[in-house]
């Protein structure tokens, strides 16, 4: 089946998912489209394309960039994949844990990392807490409705995806995120996940068929 | 099975654009909390932020310590943080909140309304004699102006005029520690970090002040 799940090629932008094993740097101009250019923010964000050139004293080899950088760079990509995995309701939670924990980490990472991998991983343990600390949560009391209303909540994305979604198997609703949204190569995939390789590109697959059914299209929707 | 799913496009691009023009409100949420829990957790090293002056948008950049850089726009913003990523920390965030006092008195300062800046200064990025020259600086009254001789004098090295030269040159703190003051001997203004014409703005409002 050679559908969503080609292993070979980027979803979004159709190009090879073996950029990921590189410093990254390939991903910039794709990722540029995300950035805010329209604040202050967004200054740490032009940087990267210099990162090479600008003057330093740092002396050699790759250089971090402020983590500004990396917050307008990957936070779009990461939102969106808390999203998914999560729901709307716990994607803020896990994305501001995600973030902090980062943040923190930042000054120890190697400089060659693959920051949008790294914050991926980084994603999904913050997301296996959310869930574990759900978990524990009293379950609600008598029956409640498929979605409740959230009002007041404009920046909420569609729900019935989420529903569509939540329906998946955990495992699939990760590999579809992590691959789909993330650029995650399926081999990276497992190793955050669990399972082989071939495993996470047939849970994705899976997912992906599943979604194909359950997630409506506006035009069949009433 | 279908080669060209018209669904996998329709799925991606709902998975993808979630919450459309409103994600630029979540993003600003998401980052006003980030930059609150960091400064909780002492995790935000540098907080920077931008001011409109007349000479252009200045860059603020404070550490913990006090303010450490201030920067004009022909520096070139990004590398002077991707500078202070480097030297001082990558913990590096845009929060405005931490350097509004410094904004304020920075548009004071502009506005003719302040001749001394009262701010805590971190003075990490610069060292040695760069470090003394900067020390005797803000002695230099506001409105009136020192030769590169004369500041290599009070910093204890009447003959390093060229080395006072480099400091002034190589100044993190330009504005709030006042290099523009310093002059040449035979009373033309020199060279400015922010560019000649800046250092005539400078002089100009506080001769007029």
């Amino acid at each position: 089946m050679r559908t969503a799940a080609d292993p070979t090629t980027d979803p979004r932008t159709g190009t090879p998912t073996e950029r990921l094993t590189g410093t990254g740097t390939d991903t910039r101009t794709d990722r540029g489209r995300d950035t805010d250019t329209s604040s202050g923010r967004a200054i740490a964000a032009t940087g990267g394309a210099r990162r090479g050139t600008a003057a330093g004293r740092s002396g050699d080899g790759p250089r971090k960039p402020p983590f500004e950088q990396v917050v307008a760079e990957h936070g779009p990509m990461v939102l969106r994949v808390v999203r998914a995995v999560l729901g709307p309701d716990d994607a803020e939670d896990a994305w501001s844990e995600t973030f902090l924990a980062a943040l923190r980490a930042y000054p120890e990472l190697p400089a060659d990392t693959n920051v949008e991998a790294w914050l991926v991983t980084v994603a999904h343990r913050k997301a296996i807490d959310v869930t574990r600390a759900n978990a524990r949560r009293p379950a609600p009391v008598g029956a409640v409705p498929d979605r409740p209303a959230r009002t007041g909540r404009p920046d909420d994305f569609d729900p019935d995806l989420w529903q569509a979604l939540a329906a998946l198997p955990d495992r699939q609703r990760q590999a579809v995120a992590y691959h789909y949204l993330a650029g995650l190569p399926y081999r990276e995939i497992a190793a955050l996940a669990g399972g082989s390789t071939d495993a996470a590109r047939r849970a994705a697959a899976d997912g992906m068929r599943t979604l194909r059914r359950t997630y409506p299209t506006s035009t069949e929707e009433p | 099975m279908i080669t060209h799913d018209p669904d996998v496009p329709r799925l991606l691009a709902a998975l993808s654009a979630s919450g459309g023009a409103a994600d630029a409100a979540v993003a600003a949420r998401l980052h006003a909390r980030l930059v609150a829990d960091a400064a909780r957790e002492s995790v935000l090293d540098v907080a920077y932020r931008t001011v409109d002056t007349p000479a252009g948008p200045l860059l603020l950049a404070a550490t913990e310590r006090g303010l450490v850089t201030v920067a004009y726009a022909v520096q070139d913003h990004a590398a002077v943080l991707q500078g202070l990523a480097d030297r001082i920390s990558p913990r590096v965030l845009h929060a405005p909140g931490r350097l509004d006092e410094a904004a304020r008195q920075v548009d004071d300062y502009f506005a003719g309304r302040r001749k001394d800046f009262d701010l805590a200064l971190d003075l990490r990025l610069s060292k040695g004699f760069r470090r003394e020259v900067l020390a005797h600086l803000p002695h230099i009254a506001y409105g009136s102006t020192e030769s590169y001789a004369q500041v290599a004098s009070a910093a204890g090295s009447p003959r390093a005029v060229r080395a006072v030269g480099t400091a002034c040159a190589t100044n993190p703190l330009p504005v709030v520690v006042p290099c523009h003051r310093v002059v040449r001997s035979d009373g033309t203004r020199g060279q400015y970090v922010g560019g000649a014409a800046v250092k005539d703005l400078l002089l100009g409002l506080e001769a007029a002040a």
